[in-house]
Order: structure tokens, then C-alpha cells, then sequence
């Protein structure tokens, strides 16, 4: 015999009807000695007549001629289409070519963007035709902006020591 | 209006060929159930009213490339639901908010007015199941589908199916339950049960 909880998981597809027959013989047994489990069968089957209590309005009077309205301005449209020749504009917007598209652009954007920030990074080989003083220089280059730095300035004493640092 | 098959498959078939006679024979057999499935997921006109028609449109885009592997009926479920089910991820969180309050019974409280609050009440109900637990739910109470065809419609397993069932069916029990005086069961005990298999 079938215990509680392996009854129990069969009981909604055995109120269904949607249990093997060999398998409902067998919720049928346990039930009928079980009265917990019958007790939530029970249950079960009590939810039907309360699920009728739900009112259905009926179908709002100017729904199918809205419908059919909505048909016959969309096959004129694609008629209309056809006969001017820019039938092919709709292929243009299917959804999965819209889809594909935008898959596209979004790899192409993201190899670009990997392949730039490749390449401008130095690399460890790419900066040794400067010379140590060719290096300073950069850098010297880099204070530009502290040219015009007061005498006896901190800007000043920096630059001082770039420069016996040359 | 010329000459129309009278089989759904061939109907639409037709339609995809520019019948529009047809489609509106579709829209004429068809709308009420369309309605009552749409209705009972929503549980609001205008929404089911939007669901209806964009399921017809869908269906009048789609007969061209339509070919009658499967049956028309399941066709038009499983575009339905998807559409239940869209609707119902757009409207989440105003669900979640807008739950309807059970009313406090009042002494003088008429038939009508029991039958409302009841009415309400299940409505609340159901409007507190997840969507596809709900969907689920109307396709085996309301339309009469079998595991299969449910499945077909919400484009999932049987064994799903079963599994949507019984944890929506759980959570309807706990909601409608809370409610004193609405559960009853239609007879308890081993007599209800020797009853069922008679």
C-alpha cells in the first residue's frame, strides 16, 4: 500500500482523472484507509464549485466588429504595400532580423572595442628605441603646464630637480 | 460571401490566402471561448477585451505561414496564453497592489450581495496566483483541458502541468480558506468518497 506522502502526490492528477488505472487502484486504497489524506481530497474537489462562483460578463458587444475592422485596415495596408512595390520594406522588420541585427552590431561593437583597447596599451617591447633621456624628456613634456611657475614655487623646485636628474 | 470550409484548420488556411469571409467566420466561432479564457485570467473587460483582439490580429499575421500540423484549437490557446501571460508580466506590480479587499460582512447582507462578495472573493483569489499557476488553473476549471492540452498551451510538460496545478489549487485552498463560512466542502468523510466512485 501507498503511504501519505507518495498518495498525496498523485492526488491532483487522480482528481483529474489523468492517473494510469493500475496507479489509481492504488490512491483509491490508501484513501479509503487514510482519513487524513481523504480529508484533503476532499478538499481538492470543494475547490470546483467554488470556482464557478466567479461571474463571467458576456463578450462586449463591439468587440468582433472592432476585430474585423482591424483585419480588413491591416490587408488593405499589405495590399496597398504589394501594389507599390515596398512590399520588401516589411521583410526589413521581421522581428528576427531585428533581433539578428542588433546581435550583430552589439558583437562587431564589442570586437572594435577589445581591438583598440588592444592596441593601446604599449607593449613591454614597443618603447625601447627611447633612450632614458628620450623618457625624461616625455615627462618633462608632461609638466609643460607648470612652465610658467613662480621662482621659488613648489612647481618650481620639481622642474629643478627634473632637470638635474637629466 | 463566398464559399467557406467549414474546418477551423481550412478556415485559417484560407485566411493566410486573403480570405477575410473566413477570418471573420474564425472571429465568429471563436471569440466567446477566446473571451471566457481571457476574462477569467484578467479579470478585468478592457484587458481581455485587448487580449482578444491582439490574439485574433496575431492569428490573421500568422495564417499565412500556418500549416495544420497541429490542431487549430491548441494553436489558438497557446497564442492566447502567451498573451495572458505577457499581459499579466506588464500588470505585476499593480496585481500585487491591487488585490481586492474582501468586504466585512454586514447583518442585513442579501443573496445578491453573498453572491457578489463570494464572486469577489474567488476573483481576489485568483488574482493572487502567480500567472502561469493561473493560467493553469482557468484552462482545467474553466475550459475543461486535459494535462496534455494545457501543456501544449503553455508550452511546457505534463508533468509541469500537474506540479502548476497542485500548487495553485494549494494556494487557492489557503486564500479561500482564511474566509469563515466559504469552504465547505461538498460532503466530507469516506461517504463523499464511496459517493465519487459510484
Amino acid at each position: 500500500m501507498w503511504s501519505c506522502t507518495k498518495s498525496r502526490k498523485h492526488l491532483n492528477a487522480y482528481m483529474d482523472g489523468e492517473l494510469p488505472e493500475r496507479k489509481s487502484r492504488l490512491v483509491e486504497r490508501h484513501l479509503a484507509g487514510c482519513p487524513t489524506c481523504l480529508s484533503k481530497f476532499d478538499g481538492l474537489r470543494g475547490l470546483a464549485p467554488l470556482l464557478e462562483k466567479d461571474e463571467l460578463p458576456p463578450v462586449p458587444a463591439g468587440l468582433s466588429a472592432r476585430i474585423l475592422a482591424e483585419a480588413a485596415f491591416r490587408q488593405k495596408h499589405k495590399e496597398a504595400q504589394k501594389t507599390s512595390g515596398w512590399e520588401w520594406l516589411g521583410f526589413l522588420f521581421q522581428p528576427w532580423l531585428v533581433r539578428g541585427a542588433t546581435t550583430a552590431a552589439l558583437i562587431v561593437g564589442l570586437a572594435m572595442g577589445a581591438l583598440m583597447g588592444w592596441t593601446s596599451y604599449p607593449r613591454p617591447d614597443s618603447a625601447q628605441w627611447m633612450t632614458t633621456n628620450e623618457n625624461v624628456a616625455r615627462n618633462m613634456y608632461a609638466f609643460d603646464v607648470l612652465g610658467a611657475e613662480p621662482r621659488g614655487s613648489i612647481e618650481a623646485a620639481t622642474l629643478a630637480l627634473l632637470d638635474d636628474g637629466r | 460571401m463566398p464559399d467557406c470550409p467549414e474546418n477551423d484548420e481550412l478556415l485559417l488556411q484560407a485566411v493566410g490566402r486573403g480570405d477575410l469571409a473566413a477570418f471573420s467566420r474564425i472571429v465568429e466561432r471563436h471569440q466567446t471561448w477566446a473571451w471566457r479564457v481571457a476574462y477569467r485570467f484578467t479579470g478585468n473587460e478592457d484587458d481581455a477585451s485587448d487580449i482578444v483582439q491582439e490574439a485574433f490580429l496575431r492569428l490573421l499575421d500568422a495564417s499565412g505561414r500556418y500549416r495544420p500540423t497541429a490542431k487549430f484549437r491548441t494553436y489558438f490557446y497557446q497564442i492566447i496564453s502567451r498573451l495572458c501571460l505577457d499581459q499579466a508580466k506588464k500588470k505585476r506590480l499593480l496585481l500585487l497592489e491591487t488585490v481586492p479587499d474582501i468586504p466585512d460582512p454586514s447583518p442585513d447582507i442579501t443573496d445578491t450581495m453573498m453572491r457578489r462578495e463570494n464572486a469577489s472573493a474567488v476573483r481576489a483569489a485568483l488574482d493572487a496566483l502567480p500567472p502561469n499557476q493561473r493560467l493553469a488553473i482557468v484552462l482545467r476549471y474553466y475550459e475543461n483541458l486535459g494535462y496534455e492540452e494545457i501543456a501544449s498551451a503553455l508550452e511546457t510538460t505534463t508533468k509541469a502541468v500537474e506540479r502548476l496545478l497542485a500548487r495553485g489549487r494549494e494556494r487557492l485552498r489557503d486564500v479561500l480558506g482564511r474566509r469563515e463560512n466559504f469552504f465547505q466542502f461538498p460532503s466530507g468523510g469516506f461517504s463523499a468518497f464511496t459517493r465519487l466512485k459510484e
